[in-house]
């Protein structure tokens, strides 16, 4: 990269001329958007640390667990766009997450007491959906290749099959090849599940 | 992404169904998870990438800002033009004569550039070169070489000034004067040596003709005048000493010459010590 290049690189927010087009660049997992609603956020993220007592490197944590909500609810439909800046929202959800990560060290805080309800609700969700993604990582990790790699190109990493054919990131030369074999998978990881639920009684 | 019901066996089994919705919120979670970690080392290198610009902006607006500061202070703070060799010298007016800065005119254009003698240069100032080079070879007397390499030397050390240092010219030598600060030699020889008939014990007279007969090339009588009024004027003896020193290298008595100026040479005080160590030096090669 050139000097002149590199000093004029834009901001991430240069690209959402307003909070619209940064909501529907939020609602594709465009990178630009994520980056530009957290480097709104970033700074009530280390304020909320502070002022919460957590370690100053728990601000980052904070950001991207309260990112991860914030993208779970654009994506199931329970966070609409109704014309506010997106990270004011993103926000709320960081000031949530640093309020449980208080909770979780065990560190009383006058703020938690008088307050608010640990019981969140989002962040309880997100615990679930963690334990769900984690199960499913061990699933995936018992199935092994190709399966695993099928899988994660698609559903992980967001590789259309047309991409992964042309890169050659598996042995499947046509996307009907990958796609069936992804079926196969898909079934199979279901079944592994089903397994499992049964098995711990869940 | 794609739907779960296609990847059922029993679309009906509920358990199936609930299994496989488990599966495909695990996968979103994990989609999202990967995109948030994508996102965060984007913005490691995005905010390392910001700092690095601050810091360079930061550097070249200080640079920018030690330059201007630099070029502010610095020009201010610069010593004033040293002096050009061979431009005109002033000495301050003297007040007590009426109506001289009509009567005299401008020796030179240039003359503002300097408001000093050269006897009166900073130890630390570089001597300039005389302003004006020292009288015509055939003033001098001898085999024509050595006039020529006398007039050599003789132009490296031909340190003349007028006014005169500590001399107050008031009438009737208004005439001379003017003639003299015209370096108008002939005219002001003519003048002195009439009134020296009316005045012929008159220092200032005395002092007007020794300098007048030594811009002229008359060494030996030019001596004359200039001992005669030695020890008489504490003002004048500086200059009186540096002008017996050049009178008597004129007659070509260069020894003796070579003494008085090594006398001048051996005093840093002395207002014509850089000349005079000149002078030594090249009287001494």
């Amino acid at each position: 990269m050139r000097i002149t290049e590199w000093l004029a690189s834009p901001g991430p927010c240069r690209r959402f001329g307003d909070n619209g087009q940064l909501f529907e660049g939020l609602k594709r997992l465009d990178n630009s958007a994520i980056l530009c609603v957290q480097a709104k956020a970033l700074p009530m993220a280390h304020k909320f640390a502070r002022q919460y007592g957590l370690e100053a490197n728990a601000a980052e944590e904070v950001l991207n667990q309260g990112t991860l909500i914030f993208l779970r609810k654009i994506q199931d439909g329970s966070y609409q766009f109704q014309g506010h800046a997106p990270s004011t929202y993103l926000v709320e959800i960081i000031r949530r997450v640093a309020l449980m990560q208080t909770r979780n060290l065990k560190k009383p805080h006058e703020t938690i007491d008088n307050h608010h309800d640990l019981h969140d609700q989002d962040v309880e969700a997100a615990q679930r959906r963690q334990e769900s993604a984690e199960l499913v990582r061990q699933f995936l990790g018992q199935m092994g290749d190709p399966c695993e790699t099928v899988i994660r190109l698609h559903h992980i990493d967001g590789y259309t099959d047309d991409e992964v054919v042309r890169q050659g990131w598996t042995r499947y030369t046509t996307t009907d090849s990958l796609k069936i074999k992804r079926s196969d998978c898909m079934k199979k990881l279901i079944q592994i599940a089903q397994k499992w639920r049964s098995t711990n009684n869940i | 992404m794609e739907e779960y019901e296609q990847y059922l066996n029993d679309p009906g089994d509920k358990e199936e169904r609930r299994a496989a919705r488990k599966v495909m919120d695990g996968l979103s979670e994990l989609r999202l998870q990967a995109k948030v970690k994508e996102v965060a080392l984007e913005r490691a290198a995005l905010y390392r990438r910001m700092f690095w610009q601050r810091f360079l902006l930061a550097v070249v607006a200080l640079m920018l800002v030690v330059g201007a500061a630099y070029l502010f202070f610095g020009k201010k703070s610069s010593p004033a033009a040293p002096n050009v060799p061979g431009q005109p010298i002033e000495q301050q007016s003297n007040p007590s004569v009426p109506g001289r800065s009509q009567d005299i005119p401008p020796q030179n254009t240039n003359s503002k550039k300097i408001d000093r003698p050269v006897a009166q240069l900073n130890p630390d100032e570089r001597l300039p070169n005389p302003r004006y080079p020292a009288p015509d070879a055939t003033s001098f007397r001898g085999e024509e070489q050595t006039s020529q390499s006398l007039k050599k030397l003789l132009d490296q050390i031909w340190y003349t000034h007028y006014p005169l240092t500590g001399l107050s010219v008031k009438e009737p030598f208004l005439n001379a004067h003017t003639s003299l600060k015209n370096r108008d030699f002939n005219a002001a020889y003519v003048e002195l040596d009439g009134l020296e008939g009316q005045f012929p014990k008159n220092d200032t007279l005395r002092y007007l003709k020794g300098y007048c007969l030594l811009e002229m090339g008359e060494g030996l009588e030019a001596q004359a005048y200039l001992t005669s009024l030695e020890g008489r004027h504490a003002a004048w003896d500086a200059q009186l000493q540096w002008y017996r020193g050049l009178a008597i290298t004129l007659t070509g008595e260069q020894e003796k010459a070579l003494a008085l100026f090594q006398q001048m040479a051996a005093r840093p005080q002395h207002p014509y010590y850089k000349q005079a160590k000149k002078a030594v030096g090249l009287l001494t090669k």
